[in-house]
């Protein structure tokens, strides 16, 4: 009873919080000096062409209007303009993009493949590196190892992903001609070509967030080692293996699996940096476009997408971190 | 050695000497002084750009007679030489020291001061949300997740084009900065916080009629001093590597204002041609927000009680 | 047409070419021979293939699929001139050139192997006036219904100023004498769209096409794939060769990327070509290898760079103080800051009409050497009672493609002349909201570009230099008011025979000039790289790209 009212108001809060989100997004675009009706307009714009773009996109109703209509549309779709060229945009419908003629829903979804692709096979390498490497580090403290290991980690922590990206891509695509220089290949065309193609975006990003989970993952095994249980377990006449494999790793990753929901959440909603390097159709180039072409229906489309991402992801964590751990329960 | 942005990770320490723990700290090991050094230096010439660009006898000027025939810079090495420790920048043969010196300026100065105002806004809020809670806990702890959950490029970007074209940008990037960084921040000291209300001098303050400034002035922020220095020092390399990326995706600082990012953009360009126009900027970018952290390592060590000095 | 355009991708992907007279396309033996695949490389994520909501230059992107009335005649180092598509000629003015008359050619047929009939044309052009598909070129709007009052035909009305007495004939009732109509004839709207068809708002993602090619697939942000429209008929179309068998759109990617893909000219690259401009960085990189080099097209002409003065604000009411910022400023060092080189960045430019439009007349009347001349700047201004300079000056300008730079380069050469100025670089939206919208403007000078859409001297000064495009989006940015020029240019536009509207246009750009409300800078070079195996790769004298219907692959 009391896990269904947690969970209940967990997600309660998550849609509140998309609504806050929602709204003050929709202030902040409409606040801005662009007219996205002028994209609509054509050149030369005169003022009549520009008072009929308006009115067929909705923007000449009051914000607060706007912002209903924009609710409203989620739940029962949207139709712009009349007669036979009228738009429909079914319900749930997020915005339509009149530069793109398509709803700005499925335009997300047909990106969230890339992304999510970018992002998870990146996660997973990362993690598996990372922690693998605080283990080993903390295990054998004070060695080469643990030094050399340990001052990777800081480059990687201090180094612009941007950089990273580019020198990657300089240096393996072009100098060593080792992969290939850009491009996704769906999963569903060719499992080969898909990793091979994602190759290189794993391992910068890999590279950047492992340094991250490997300090974090050291400095939390060091200090479960020295606390009693461990001492306990040692002096019970366990394997060093089932100590650290079985007991102290636990504690370890507690922590570890909070760090990584929330990165995570921020992750899927759009690698915008390594899609632009990499010539990938994410969510995250979808973003930077937008902003270029100042896509107003898109930017508050992707907002959303992301918002929720995280708040999603959050929600998630809470419910984990609620379930394992009964004193983290806070209502 | 556990990671300090984790709620209930650090424990609030009795206010000892921190200075002195600092210092200490900072002159142990082997690689920390030389990277207090790095920061110093660069600081200084952050500082003192002005005068030691009139030092090298050069400006922020272009002088097209620094280039060679396709607009790379004259001369080996991107046109290193006495009068131009750096070299000149491509196209426009502006001397790189004048720039990556000006560089500095920029991003030490967002990075400390949205570093600042993080940390204060984070502080009272997260304090008064562990120490009170109630009602203003939740709406704190649900606030801080919507803007967590915000993507704050988007806001950047709109804010920079709503903001009156007069509005200094960087005022305008620590604004931002700061008030996207304060929740993570917050989330830390609260839970300090909350521990800290739970303790026995705490309640008695309470006891003997402390009313909740005189609690937080003079019970709790002295114990909170080491875990807020943790964080804000290993918030401003984050804090500098954000105004970076903003300015190199061209929403954060624009030129003709030096900035480390968007000199970095351009440079990536001329890569093959002109590497050194990478190399200052770059490294001086990385060489900072490197130090940061290593001193901020070093410094969560010795204010740890659980791993004093142990690293 | 402003580099705007081009960069953000907006509606349409303008295309570039490269070539210049003198490039021997055959960098590997073998000549141009029919079929093939070609890549184009873009970085814009999307192609508006809606001849409505296009913008298109007519040699770029869009002449792979739709054609028009009219065409243009592109070759290196000769004026660009007008030419008949679709009809079969370039069209007959009556009535003091308020009635235009076409025809269309025999057998023009659909990629579905319709025929096109003249009341196709007709509902193309009406399908532009419907806000669902509006967004394109406008030029033809105001001319064929004032005030915008038709709303399109999807609700069942016609547009009576067009007419179409038979399958063949067209025949156009303008508001008003306008001798540029057959330019305008030339711009995507004038596409055949079948009658009836069109409704649905993503018509651009499967078009019906009249040209060489049509498109097999298109995925935004990814690719668009064209293969032959089997019904197109090449003894009707002079324009347009349509080498290859195969296009194909590479979308979305990154410059710096593309460049480094067709300078290392491997595998399929090697049938590729670069869409954007390259950039300087890219051009001193290519200058240094002999490969790369030979690969690379430069524009001999294109876009003029100029920076605008404020004539309604402060000391830039008074033309002689305007005067001394034509000698003050150092054209040279622009030409380095744009491209490295002057040969790369394009000359410099001292009338207002662009090199390849006919009737242009080439004059100079601030001569001075290309670093300019900042004492004479200092005489006029101290003639103008300023002794001192100016001071406390803004500079408005693009935050993108090298603009704060050049700005920079502008601000070093006014400061000889005791002219001080400070620079601010806005986003494209800023920009067009707080220099082209707003009616007075808190802007002393900007630093801009612009390119005509079409290849008449009208596009480069009507624009620029009538009041009435003075704020509401206009881009008379110097805020040029003189009721002279107003009715000058309503004649000269009125005006149906070339050879007198040459005359006149290039009057007004003496007359303009001597006002000085502008300083006019470079005629921007544009260049474009391409892979070993692709061939006629050639630029006119305008646009400024490489015209996409000429080349082909080496085989």
């Amino acid at each position: 009873m009391r896990t269904a009212r947690f969970v209940l108001t967990r997600f309660a809060g998550m849609l509140l919080v998309l609504l806050i989100v929602t709204f003050i997004t929709f202030v902040v675009f409409y606040l801005m000096p662009s007219d996205p009706a002028r994209l609509a307009c054509g050149r030369p714009c005169s003022p009549e062409n520009l008072a009929l773009a308006r009115e067929f996109m909705g923007f000449d109703r009051p914000w607060y209007l706007q912002f209903t209509d924009f609710l409203g549309g989620i739940f029962a779709g949207r139709t712009f303009g009349t007669g036979a060229a009228a738009i429909h945009c079914p319900a749930p419908c997020f915005g339509y993009d009149f530069q793109n003629s398509i709803a700005v829903l499925p335009e997300i979804g047909g990106r969230i493949e890339v992304s999510f692709s970018v992002a998870l096979g990146a996660a997973v390498i990362w993690l598996v590196t990372g922690v693998g490497l605080g283990v080993l580090s903390a295990l054998r403290r004070g060695t080469a190892l643990d030094r050399i290991t340990m001052a990777g980690a800081m480059a990687g922590v201090s180094m612009p992903a941007y950089l990273a990206g580019m020198i990657g891509i300089t240096i393996f695509a072009f100098a060593l001609d080792m992969v290939p220089k850009n491009g996704y290949v769906p999963i569903g065309q060719s499992v080969g070509q898909w990793a091979w193609h994602l190759v290189l975006p794993w391992f910068v990003l890999a590279f950047l967030h492992a340094a991250i989970y490997a300090r974090l993952t050291r400095g939390q095994m060091l200090e479960t080692l020295g606390e009693d249980f461990i001492r306990t377990a040692r002096a019970k006449g366990l394997t060093e293996t089932k100590v650290v494999g079985k007991h102290a790793l636990r504690n370890v990753l507690l922590p570890v699996v909070t760090v990584f929901g929330v990165d995570l959440g921020a992750l899927l909603a759009g690698t915008v940096i390594t899609e632009r390097i990499f010539g990938m159709a994410g969510v995250g180039k979808l973003l930077v476009d937008g902003i270029a072409s100042m896509n107003l229906p898109v930017l508050l489309g992707v907002t959303l997408f992301s918002a929720l991402l995280v708040t999603f992801m959050n929600f998630l964590v809470d419910l984990g971190y609620g379930a394992l751990d009964p004193r983290a329960r806070l209502i | 050695m556990s990671d300090p942005l984790l709620p209930g990770a650090l424990e609030p320490t009795a206010a000892r000497s921190l200075p002195a723990a600092l210092w200490r700290a900072v002159r142990s090991g082997r690689w920390t002084p030389a990277f207090a050094v790095v920061i110093v230096l660069i600081v200084v010439m952050a500082v003192a750009a002005d005068l030691l660009v009139l030092i090298e006898g050069q400006s922020l000027t272009p002088n097209v007679h620094n280039l060679g025939p396709t607009g790379l810079p004259a001369g080996t090495l991107g046109g290193i030489s006495a009068s131009h420790w750096f070299g000149v920048e491509p196209l426009t043969g502006i001397d790189l020291f004048a720039l990556v010196a000006h560089g500095a300026r920029t991003s030490l100065l967002v990075g400390l001061a949205a570093t600042a105002v993080a940390t204060v806004l984070g502080v009272l809020i997260g304090v008064s949300a562990g120490y009170l809670g109630g009602w203003w806990d939740r709406a704190v702890t649900w606030t801080a997740d919507v803007i967590l959950g915000f993507p704050y490029l988007i806001f950047m970007i709109a804010l920079g084009a709503v903001a009156p074209v007069d509005f200094p940008r960087q005022l305008l990037l620590i604004v931002v900065l700061g008030f996207f960084g304060w929740p993570r921040i917050a989330r830390i000291v609260r839970s300090q916080a909350l521990s800290l209300s739970k303790r026995n001098f705490v309640a008695a303050a309470k006891v003997m009629g402390g009313g909740p400034w005189h609690v937080f002035a003079r019970e709790l922020l002295p114990n909170l001093w080491a875990p807020v220095i943790v964080i804000a020092s290993l918030t401003i390399p984050s804090m500098i590597g954000s105004e970076a990326a903003l300015s190199f995706l061209g929403v954060g600082v624009l030129p003709p204002t030096p900035s480390w990012g968007h000199t970095i953009s351009i440079a990536i360009d001329f890569l093959e041609t002109d590497p050194m126009y990478l190399v200052f900027p770059g490294l001086m970018l990385f060489g900072i927000t490197l130090a940061f952290n290593v001193v901020g390592d070093v410094v969560r060590d010795a204010l740890d009680p659980r791993t004093g000095g142990r690293s | 047409m402003k580099l705007k355009a081009i960069t953000a991708g907006l509606l349409a992907a303008a295309m570039l070419t490269a070539c210049g007279a003198n490039d021997q396309p055959t960098a590997q033996g073998g000549s141009v021979k029919p079929g093939g695949t070609l890549y184009l490389l873009a970085d814009s994520p999307s192609v508006n293939w809606d001849p409505a909501k296009s913008s298109n230059l007519v040699i770029t992107t869009l002449s792979f699929v739709h054609r028009r009335l009219t065409s243009w005649n592109v070759a290196p180092g000769k004026d660009t001139t007008i030419v008949p598509d679709l009809a079969t000629d370039t069209g007959r003015p009556s009535d003091g050139g308020k009635t235009w008359t076409f025809t269309l050619k025999d057998n023009l047929k659909y990629n579905d192997g319709t025929p096109i009939k003249s009341a196709d044309v007709k509902w193309g052009l009406e399908r532009s006036f419907a806000p669902a598909f509006s967004g394109g070129l406008a030029y033809h709007k105001d001319l064929l219904s004032p005030g915008l009052a038709y709303k399109g035909p999807f609700d069942g009305k016609e547009l009576d100023t067009i007419q179409t007495p038979d399958d063949k004939t067209i025949v156009f009732h303008l508001a008003r004498p306008y001798g540029d109509w057959n330019w305008i004839a030339s711009t995507p709207a004038f596409a055949p769209v079948p009658k009836g068809k069109g409704a649905e708002a993503d018509y651009g993602n499967h078009p019906v096409t009249s040209g060489p090619y049509q498109l097999d697939k298109y995925e935004r942000g990814k690719e668009a794939r064209l293969g032959r429209n089997k019904f197109w008929d090449k003894a009707t179309d002079d324009t347009r060769r349509a080498q290859a068998d195969n296009v194909v759109f590479q979308l979305g990617q990154d410059t710096s990327v593309i460049a480094k893909r067709l300078i290392d000219n491997s595998g399929d690259d090697q049938s590729a070509f670069g869409v954007p401009f390259t950039s300087a960085a890219q051009l001193a990189q290519i200058q240094g290898s002999a490969s790369a080099k030979a690969r690379l097209t430069t524009s001999e002409s294109g876009a003029l760079a100029y920076l605008s003065l404020n004539t309604q604000r402060g000391k830039l009411t008074d033309p002689k103080v305007r005067q001394a910022f034509q000698y003050a400023v150092d054209k040279a060092a622009y030409q380095v800051a744009s491209a490295g080189s002057a040969q790369l960045a394009g000359d410099v430019a001292t009338t207002l009409i662009t090199p390849g439009i006919a009737g242009r007349e080439q004059f100079d009347l601030y001569q001075a050497p290309p670093s300019g001349d900042p004492e004479k700047a200092k005489q006029l201004l101290a003639a103008a009672g300023l002794p001192n300079g100016l001071d406390g000056l803004v500079l408005a300008t693009h935050n993108e493609n090298g603009f704060p730079e050049k700005a920079a380069a502008i601000q070093a050469a006014l400061a000889r002349a005791n002219i001080k100025v400070t620079i601010k670089p806005l986003d494209e939206d800023t920009y067009t909201s707080e220099v082209d919208t707003k009616g007075l403007s808190d802007f002393d000078l900007t630093l801009t570009s612009w390119q005509p859409d079409f290849p008449s001297a009208n596009s480069n000064i009507q624009p620029l230099f009538q009041s009435t495009e003075i704020g509401n989006g206009g881009v008379n940015e110097s805020r040029y008011h003189n009721a002279d020029v107003d009715k000058l240019i309503t004649e000269a536009q009125a005006t149906v025979d070339p050879a007198e509207a040459g005359r006149k246009w290039a009057e007004l750009d003496k007359k303009i000039l001597t006002d000085s409300p502008v300083v006019p800078l470079i005629y921007t070079r544009n260049s474009f790289l391409h892979g070993s195996k692709v061939g006629d790769v050639e630029i006119g004298k305008f646009p400024a790209y490489v015209d996409y219907r000429k080349f082909g692959l080496i085989q």
